[in-house]
């Protein structure tokens, strides 16, 4: 094993296509943070804006008539509420301070507070169900309860740190988390094809007489080169992140990687430090990219075709797609957990209708797959890569 | 050690291309495989190291069956090495990687990895990479690898190709140490006559069989070896008596066997010879050329060309 990982990784590292791949990524990811500031993104305080907005609509919407009486006047007292609490709101993100503003401390409150406040109310006007106009609310301002109670979370999980709010989207820490999520997503499988697509194919196809008849079992072989890939492309990557996030630190405020972040876990949303949820999402893409690999480089050496194995490999990544149009049976489907990120945020349970789906079943779903790709590659690899005649079976007739 | 096969047989499809061949081998052999092109002789070795499917037959090292079972096929791997073929080096690695890489596959040891590059002379290129390499060096490299991988068996397809003389000389000199650390080599080879500088024995592929062993240490005959056109050969035969077995070979060689002749007959031809003009005379016994000519009716075109109306040069 020793010295399959030796040569074959000095023989991946000569090849320019490894080398133009692993910079690649390495730039992709190094530069990430500098091309994200390009982006336009709705600042917080913008969004309060809008919300503000829709806020002072709510009252044109309803009937001033649907006001009057006991609860009209709560209904109207706590909309009237919430309006003056996003205002507030947008006042102490615009300061950029922190949760509260220093010195006016008594008139603008506390932005955590303030939050819990409006949820609070926004909990109460969602059980209303007899004020007349509660299905405008409904349908027009108000967020579902899972929401509400998602946000109190939030403002708990923050309250429970000693964190302030985040009034900056190019903070290092979000965009750490956004390129997190958004190699986790796609980047990384796009990379990983790419690099083991041809694999076992060049050596058939270019190196067939050097490399058949080496005294080393395929399977070890097809593990180690596997291991290789996917060591380089790790190592490439966490370089990319990190240079990417030093770079951050220099341009943008530092964030704070204690940031709550929303984890979906036996069909509610809790809420783990940004550091947490970036050791998750690492754990879990190193799984599934492994698993990927195995299957990528053993098509590559049964298929000797990059452009067929990286169709295959494309089909199996986009495998989840077709739950849309028929019915899943169960929760444990591997094709679900190759989108680690909608699985970790709990989209994957949400559109497939499964609460089941859940990230902690990737790690037992991917040992199942594993130890399934070992038995099938075992018969495979009883085939004979034959130089001009493709894959034959070796057993004497 | 020993290498024994038995009634192998591969097929293509319907097509057989090799049918119920055995020989076995002992130690300290190197055993030259001739015959014509795409009559089997890669075939041979691709199916012994079991490249590809085996119709039927068995294949034994020191009487222990190796089947086409994994198990088997790794350790089959782990006692003899191919030859690679130079076009499937890896261009961006030195010949010195390449070797090292050799000899770590199979003996997990790089000791030897200098002492070999010394022997084949490699010193003054192999530390480049091989894209800079002529078909010389390569073929040099894939040599040194085979040797780096030190295993009991060897088979060298083609190894003599693109060699210049004085290279396959030398590789001809180190098959020969080979041989006396009691290696089996076996040598696909069509430099007929240095087959003979080292081959203990020579096994000609014909008709999907082993039609002929020359076994270099049997007793031979010698011969009148005359080098001589069709034409001089008839007027030779109108001349003078030839034994029956006399053979007029298509590499324009007469062979005519001296044990059937009394030395007055032998007088007799060798003054008819002194009449016939370019006309070389060796005497000795018949080598792998003489019966791969006498074998597969080979013809060297070349030998008369643009002499054939030529009376001054027949006569």
């Amino acid at each position: 094993m020793k010295r399959i990982l030796k040569w074959n990784g000095r023989l991946l590292l000569r090849d320019w296509k490894t080398r133009l791949i692993l910079i690649g990524l390495f730039l992709f990811l190094g530069s990430f943070s500098l091309l994200y500031r390009q982006q336009n993104i709705v600042l917080p305080e913008i969004q309060l804006r809008s919300e503000y907005s829709d806020a002072h609509n709510i009252f044109k919407l309803i009937p001033d008539a649907h006001f009057e009486g006991e609860l009209g006047e709560e209904v109207e007292r706590r909309l009237g509420r919430n309006s003056t609490l996003i205002g507030l709101n947008r006042y102490i993100l615009s300061q950029r301070e922190g949760n509260t503003v220093e010195g006016v401390e008594d008139v603008v409150s506390n932005y955590l507070e303030n939050g819990r406040q409006m949820a609070e109310n926004n909990l109460f006007l969602l059980e209303a169900t007899a004020f007349e106009s509660h299905d405008i609310l409904t349908s027009v301002y108000l967020p579902t309860k899972a929401e509400i109670e998602q946000e109190l979370a939030f403002y708990a999980a923050l309250a429970e740190n000693d964190l302030a709010i985040e009034w900056n989207p190019y903070a290092s820490s979000e965009i750490l988390k956004a390129e997190l999520e958004l190699f986790i997503s796609i980047v990384l499988f796009i990379f990983i094809a790419l690099l083991a697509g041809d694999h076992f194919t060049k050596d058939q196809v270019n190196h067939y007489s050097v490399t058949q008849g080496l005294p080393v079992p395929l399977k070890t072989e097809w593990r180690t080169r596997s291991f290789i890939l996917w060591l380089m492309t790790w190592v490439s990557a966490l370089l990319g992140f990190g240079v990417s996030y030093v770079l951050s630190l220099f341009f943008e405020t530092t964030g704070s990687l204690s940031y709550p972040v929303a984890l979906y876990i036996d069909q509610t949303i809790t809420y783990i430090p940004l550091w947490e949820y970036g050791l998750l999402l690492f754990g879990l893409g190193m799984l599934v990219s492994y698993i990927l690999l195995l299957i990528i480089t053993g098509l590559s050496w049964m298929i000797q075709n990059i452009y067929l194995t990286l169709f295959i490999a494309a089909v199996l990544f986009f495998l989840p797609q077709l739950w849309m149009v028929f019915d899943p049976i169960t929760s444990w489907q591997p094709s679900f957990y190759t989108e680690v990120i909608s699985v970790v945020k709990g989209e994957s349970a949400r559109l497939f209708n499964l609460p089941g789906i859940t990230f902690w079943k990737l790690p037992i779903v991917s040992l199942g797959v594993w130890l399934f790709l070992e038995a099938v590659f075992h018969i495979i690899f009883k085939l004979i890569p034959t130089r001009r005649s493709g894959l034959k079976r070796r057993v004497t007739q | 050690m020993t290498l024994e096969v038995k009634n192998l047989t591969v097929a293509y499809g319907d097509r057989e291309i090799l049918n119920d061949i055995s020989f076995k081998l002992t130690d300290g052999q190197i055993i030259g495989l001739v015959a014509p092109n795409g009559t089997g002789k890669t075939t041979l070795f691709n199916a012994i190291m079991r490249f590809i499917p085996v119709k039927s037959g068995q294949i034994f090292v020191d009487d222990k069956e190796y089947t086409s079972k994994d198990k088997d096929v790794l350790k089959l791997h782990q006692l003899i090495t191919f030859f690679p073929d130079q076009s499937d080096l890896h261009e961006n690695f030195t010949g010195t990687e390449h070797i090292e890489m050799y000899a770590e596959m199979w003996s997990g040891k790089k000791d030897q990895v200098r002492n070999i590059i010394d022997r084949l002379e490699m010193n003054d290129y192999v530390d480049r990479k091989v894209s800079t390499y002529s078909l010389g060096m390569r073929q040099r490299l894939c040599f040194a690898m085979v040797i780096a991988s030190d295993t009991p068996i060897m088979f060298m397809d083609e190894v003599m190709n693109s060699l210049d003389p004085e290279n396959v000389s030398l590789v001809s000199d180190i098959l020969i140490e080979l041989r006396g650390q009691g290696k089996i080599i076996i040598v696909a080879s069509h430099l007929l006559d240095n087959l003979d500088e080292y081959a203990n024995k020579v096994f000609f592929l014909k008709e999907k069989h082993i039609h002929f062993i020359f076994d270099h240490e049997d007793e031979k005959k010698d011969y009148f070896k005359l080098l001589c056109t069709q034409e001089q050969a008839e007027l030779l035969k109108e001349t003078v008596s030839l034994p029956d077995k006399t053979m007029y070979l298509g590499n324009n060689v007469l062979c005519i066997p001296l044990d059937q002749l009394s030395e007055a007959e032998q007088l007799a031809i060798y003054k008819q010879l002194r009449h016939l003009k370019n006309v070389e005379i060796t005497v000795g016994s018949l080598g792998t050329s003489e019966y791969y000519s006498y074998l597969y009716g080979l013809k060297i075109h070349s030998f008369d060309r643009g002499h054939q109306d030529d009376v001054s040069l027949a006569k």
